[in-house]
């Protein structure tokens, strides 16, 4: 008995082996009891594997779950150490028509700030809509479609008092 | 002659009408809202017996929560002036300020033992809520429910 014939023996009490192996083990099971107690004993660990698997159950939802993993990974990506810039000389700024290309977005940028401030203001407080200003205070924002609602999660990134007290206060 | 002059009346008549329908649009009128203070627990009972059971369809929006019970705190009706603000207190410790803006929007503020904590933008429509939550003591959360009357 070796690891890759005791593989076949747990293949075979998964059902994934074909015709020819199934009868090559249904042999090994007939003639030798170290086999067949081998099997029983792999019989009875499904069973109790698959009896007493815990079901875990979320406590958030789908939407919530995954916008407190967008957010870790937001994070993640933002404490990465990005490589440092090459600086250049601003002589070399001036050559080969870069001048000329800077100068025409500037036009584009300015035209684009006079004829359309509005749409920029609303563009940027969009932006930057959500704002905790204590420290010691997070939070996540996510959208429910399906309930058509918007929700910020207030959280505390270190214990600290609680927000709003006792419920007891809290009608008063 | 006036033949000759039609085409500058007419684009006289263009730039009035565009004018009073740009004033129009822009004086935007007060925001009607209802503010909604909810308590989320697991408990069957809530502890203060004065609390009513949050109405079915708001407990049905917040059903994407853990939580299995909504207790409704406190609810008001309030008026934000156009392009102004309105501080409404919710409780002891926690107090909203909401902004009209243009869009419509509001700018929620949320104060909690007199501190500011959150800062939030939001378009607001009829069908659209803003929950703004948090946990508290005992596995419970509150919850502030913002929706346009």
């Amino acid at each position: 008995m070796n690891d890759k014939l005791e593989l076949k023996l747990q293949s075979y009490l998964d059902n994934e082996l074909s015709a020819s192996d199934r009868r090559e083990v249904d042999g090994w099971l007939a003639k030798d009891r170290e086999w067949k107690s081998l099997f029983a004993e792999l019989q009875n660990t499904r069973q109790a594997l698959h009896g007493n698997e815990p079901e875990v159950r979320l406590p958030e939802t789908r939407e919530f779950f995954w916008s407190k993993i967008q957010r870790e990974i937001a994070r993640l990506e933002n404490t990465a150490v990005r490589p440092a810039e090459q600086k250049l000389p601003w002589w070399r700024l001036v050559s080969a028509g870069r001048l000329a290309r800077v100068a025409a977005l500037a036009a584009v940028a300015l035209l684009g700030v006079f004829l359309f401030r509005h749409e920029e203001v609303e563009t940027f407080s969009q932006v930057h809509e959500v704002d905790t200003p204590s420290a010691e205070m997070g939070s996540i924002t996510f959208r429910s479609e399906a309930e058509k609602m918007t929700v910020v999660y207030l959280y505390d990134r270190e214990p600290a008092p609680e927000l709003t007290g006792k419920i007891e206060s809290a009608d008063q | 002659m006036n033949t000759l002059l039609f085409p500058y009346r007419a684009a006289s008549w263009l730039c009035l009408l565009m004018i009073f329908g740009s004033l129009f649009t822009a004086s935007a009128a007060d925001l009607k809202l209802e503010v909604q203070l909810v308590w989320g627990t697991n408990d069957e009972k809530s502890p203060n017996p004065s609390h009513t059971l949050a109405d079915p369809s708001l407990a049905k929006r917040l059903a994407i929560f853990k939580w299995k019970k909504y207790y409704l705190v406190q609810r008001q009706e309030v008026v934000v002036p156009s392009r102004s603000s309105k501080r409404i207190p919710l409780s002891k410790q926690c107090e909203i300020e909401i902004k009209e803006l243009e869009g419509p929007r509001i700018e929620v503020n949320v104060f909690g033992q007199g501190k500011h904590v959150l800062k939030k933008t939001e378009s607001i429509s009829k069908d659209n809520v803003l929950a703004i939550a948090g946990d508290d003591k005992n596995d419970c959360a509150w919850f502030i429910i913002i929706k346009e009357l």
